[in-house]
């Protein structure tokens, strides 16, 4: 017969057992490339140096470069206007259409579905196929601003600075609404209707119990969602990658593709290192502001 | 008369919602029904001319290029991703849920940080680690990435389902003769079912949706998946887009088939703890 306290033991033992492989995986997969990040900004060090194991120097130069580089500064600015723009328009749709889709109407659940679907195409292919809508000689966009009278002539709207901006904004934003909708419509249902029916007891309009009922009772929601999608949209590299590269010239280059772009295109490892260091400092310090809330809903 | 005014205005704005979500979409598999021919023709048409529709493209798609390999190689990585994701993240699930005291409240806490980091970063250590350890170039590469970026949310999904189950069940367990290894697998396990599947579907998606660990792991050309072989059939001189919506639609096919299957679940437990 064992004991309470020997039970217990047994209990805890299991217990640590099974958190091994995760711990192991954040171990191995998560902590250490982080580190080996920090050493390898902290070296003068080229793709073919490791692919040699030719022996590294240290250097803080990889620092004093990106400091002084007209581009990271760019990088900056392009991640700001790229991920707050987008994450902006995908919640604004998302909202839109969560409300929207919590009202009673016809077929309700296949459209709800519906419009969650760009939810399940790889984020990929939902690049290349904005790239084709957006495209100069075949595309659709185009053929509808020329058949509204917009415009005269068809835009190559990929070559052209700000409309390459735009577009990149425009299919992460069309990706990424339906994580909006789905939280926001799971919070809405949360929302006891006779709150909204006593508002309109009381005389409160559509627009005033939107925003005294409504938006109140996403607040939560679209705070966590709005931050999550946010560092999503900070580390995307998948949709400018494949639609521009971060091109023309570098107007879509923000600071998740100056790491691709300086270790995979210019090789320099050291640099792109560098680069990822700074944008972790910079995930941390947006975790920072949302971790306290993030932790007390995980722990509950 | 409001009554009316409203309603249509209600009809405005769900078709407003539905063209936006599905008209990319139907624009794909139209061009990949379409004969290129079709495609070149300007202005371009909307409506489809069934006459003129056919697998055609997909099918020589799958004969002429590389991309019934892709898919070969998408759906490897896709399916050893999701068993070990399942096995990571159900144990780590319960060792969190149940667990009491400073180290699992930090193991908790460093996987929720990890689940938040930029899977980005992880790509220029991973290819110097993976080189080092003989495994870039081949998919076991690409599968422990996805590993390390998905099996975090996973755990913290599966905490949640776990958290659904009171420990006084496993306690009868216990007290029926089971061991604590038996309340886990016969009772624990079993009741968190619906977890899992919700787990390995998200494992599946994104492994099979990856583009950036392929691409910088894999060698390319025929040895790579389909996310990234769609790609490949742009350069600066041609665009094929007949292609690239053929393969386009056949990377896009599995998922959304599962996941039009499998929403209940997936809807569920990504909401799980957030409320």
């Amino acid at each position: 017969m064992l004991t309470r306290g020997g039970l217990r033991a047994r209990k805890a033992r299991l217990l640590a057992l099974c958190a091994l492989p995760a711990a192991l995986v954040v171990l191995v997969l998560v902590a250490w490339p982080i580190w080996l990040t920090i050493e390898l900004s902290l070296h003068r060090v080229r793709l073919f140096d490791i692919l040699r194991n030719r022996p590294l120097a240290f250097t803080t130069a990889n620092y004093e470069r990106l400091l002084g580089d007209q581009r990271f500064w760019e990088a900056l600015l392009n991640t700001a206007i790229f991920a707050v723009s987008s994450v902006g328009l995908a919640m604004l749709w998302g909202l839109g259409s969560a409300v929207l889709l919590n009202r009673r109407f016809p077929c309700r659940a296949a459209v709800r579905l519906a419009v969650i679907l760009p939810w399940a195409v790889p984020a990929t292919i939902g690049s290349l196929v904005w790239m084709f809508l957006a495209d100069g000689h075949l595309g659709l966009v185009n053929h509808l601003l020329l058949s509204a009278g917009l415009i005269a002539a068809p835009i190559t709207f990929l070559v052209h600075n700000e409309f390459a901006m735009l577009m990149v904004i425009l299919a992460h934003a069309w990706q990424s609404y339906p994580f909006f909708t789905i939280m926001l419509l799971a919070a809405l249902q949360a929302v006891p209707p006779e709150l909204n029916d006593a508002a309109r007891v009381d005389g409160a309009g559509a627009p005033q119990r939107f925003r005294h009922v409504t938006l109140p009772a996403l607040r939560d929601t679209l705070v966590v969602s709005g931050f999550l999608s946010l560092l999503a949209a900070i580390r995307d590299v998948e949709t400018i990658l494949v639609m521009t590269g971060g091109g023309p010239g570098r107007a879509t280059e923000t600071l998740a593709l100056r790491i691709w772009n300086e270790t995979f295109r210019f090789y320099d490892v050291g640099l792109g290192a560098a680069h990822g260091v700074v944008a972790f400092g910079l995930c941390l310090l947006l975790m920072g502001f949302a971790l306290r809330r993030l932790l007390r809903s995980f722990w509950g | 008369m409001r009554r009316i005014g409203a309603r249509a205005g209600m009809t405005v704005a769900i078709a407003a919602l539905l063209s936006v979500a599905l008209f990319p979409i139907y624009w794909m598999a139209l061009t990949a029904l379409r004969p290129k021919s079709v495609t070149m023709v300007w202005p371009p048409r909307l409506l489809p001319d069934p006459s003129s529709l056919s697998l055609g493209s997909v099918i020589a798609v799958l004969r002429d290029t590389p991309a019934l390999g892709w898919a070969g190689n998408s759906l490897l990585i896709a399916v050893l991703t999701t068993i070990a994701v399942v096995i990571v993240s159900t144990l780590a699930g319960y060792a969190l849920s149940r667990a009491e005291g400073g180290a699992a409240r930090g193991l908790g806490t460093v996987i929720l940080v990890a689940k938040m980091l930029p899977a980005t970063l992880l790509v220029v250590p991973l290819y110097v680690m993976f080189h080092r350890a003989g495994l870039l170039g081949g998919p076991l590469a690409v599968v422990l990435a996805n590993l390390a970026f998905a099996a975090p949310f996973a755990t913290w999904m599966m905490k949640g389902f776990f958290d659904g189950i009171p420990p006084a069940i496993e306690e009868a367990a216990l007290l029926d003769g089971c061991g604590h290894l038996g309340a886990l697998w016969r009772v624990a396990i079993p009741l968190a079912l619906p977890g899992t599947a919700a787990v390995a579907l998200y494992a599946f998606i994104v492994a099979w949706n990856d583009f950036l660990f392929a691409r910088a792991f894999l060698p390319g050309g025929a040895v790579t998946t389909l996310t990234v072989g769609a790609t490949q059939f742009l350069s600066e001189t041609e665009m094929e887009w007949n292609r690239v919506m053929a393969v386009s639609l056949l990377a896009t096919l599995p998922v959304g088939a599962v996941f039009l299957w499998l929403q209940r679940h997936f809807v569920g437990g990504l909401t799980q703890g957030h409320n």
